[in-house]
């Protein structure tokens, strides 16, 4: 039998939304853990070697910037497989009109996945360069990664053999 | 096939936080189900014991965070993290990059859920243990909240579950 698959990797690097309504890929530049889900960090590209039903979790570190606008816009992410939205991966939420408000997003998905499919992450808002996906450097505790993700096959390969 | 490794614990009791940016441990106190782990619940520090060869397990922790009833008018933070002590080790860590943080917006009595999830390498003797921390002292917490009706909002609850068999291990 062999190892699940698996991959958690995570960004460092702050994310602000650049244009409003146009959806952008989300930078994954570090892999924390993996075996065989690979992370293409040039492309943010994730790449399954073996068909299966897949967890997959997100964690956005969401931030306001320190504008004072008064609007309060919201925040998008969903995912693309081999560059096709996932029907229903989509999820929005507002982020309030505090300076610097940050709260962090989190959603879980199962997904049946085939080898070879290309996953893609990304977000949205209906407000440009107001926020953000923020990288936090902190003294005394962990640094706070801008997104984090975690994907793993669900079980056993379907080939085991039991002793 | 036996069981694969796994702990669920909740905290059934509000834990303020007590010291300006000072890390302070979130004690799971009330076990839910575990193989092959154990938790004490004094300490909140959660063991693995599991004989063989290191495992790959996912974790999920998520507080359910609140702010005190004052009038303080600024916006404190929280943070929740992951420490760990390898087997053998005499002091714990903080794991790499386990870390996440919610404002906690000036209105009295917000109440908000984090979630911190990822994935950690866990070999027979390890140990974790949940952090947190917050920009003000005594302004925010992670509350227990008693429901009528509904199940009761534990102020914490704490996965960890081994994701697979490692390469070439036996299935007994």
């Amino acid at each position: 039998m062999g190892t699940v698959p698996y991959l958690h990797a995570i960004s460092k690097i702050t994310q602000t939304i650049s244009t409003a309504d146009t959806p952008q890929k989300i930078d994954i530049d570090t892999e924390k853990l993996s075996h065989d889900i690979t992370l293409n960090t040039a492309t943010d590209e994730v790449t399954l070697t073996e068909d299966g039903v897949y967890y997959v979790s997100i964690v956005a570190q969401v931030a306001r910037e320190d504008a004072c606008s008064i609007e309060i816009p919201n925040i998008r992410f969903f995912i693309k497989k081999n560059d096709a939205e996932i029907v229903d991966s989509n999820s929005l939420i507002n982020v309030n009109r505090h300076r610097e408000t940050k709260a962090p997003y989190s959603k879980d998905f199962l997904f049946s996945l085939s080898e070879s499919d290309i996953l893609t992450f990304f977000i949205a808002s209906n407000v440009d360069a107001l926020t953000k996906l923020e990288y936090i450097d902190l003294i005394g505790e962990p640094d706070i990664p801008s997104f984090s993700l975690t994907i793993f096959k669900m079980g056993n390969d379907g080939e085991s053999e039991c002793l | 096939m036996a069981n694969l490794p796994y702990v669920q614990g909740v905290s059934a009791n509000t834990q303020i936080i007590t010291a300006v940016n000072t890390p302070q441990i979130l004690i799971i106190d009330t076990l839910d189900d575990i193989n092959e782990f154990s938790i004490d619940l004094a300490t909140g520090t959660i063991t693995y014991n599991m004989e063989g060869a290191s495992r790959k397990f996912a974790y999920v922790v998520a507080p359910q965070v609140a702010r005190a009833d004052s009038c303080l008018d600024e916006v404190p933070n929280f943070r929740v993290w992951l420490q760990k002590k390898p087997n053998g080790g005499v002091r714990f860590s903080d794991v790499p990059y386990a870390n996440v943080l919610i404002n906690v917006n000036r209105h009295r009595m917000t109440k908000d859920v984090l979630v911190l999830s990822g994935l950690i390498t866990l070999e027979q003797g390890d140990q974790l243990r949940i952090m947190m921390a917050s920009s003000h002292s005594n302004e925010v917490k992670i509350e227990y909240i008693p429901m009528v009706g509904e199940p009761n909002i534990p102020s914490a609850i704490a996965s960890i579950f081994n994701i697979g068999l490692e390469k070439d291990e036996p299935i007994i």
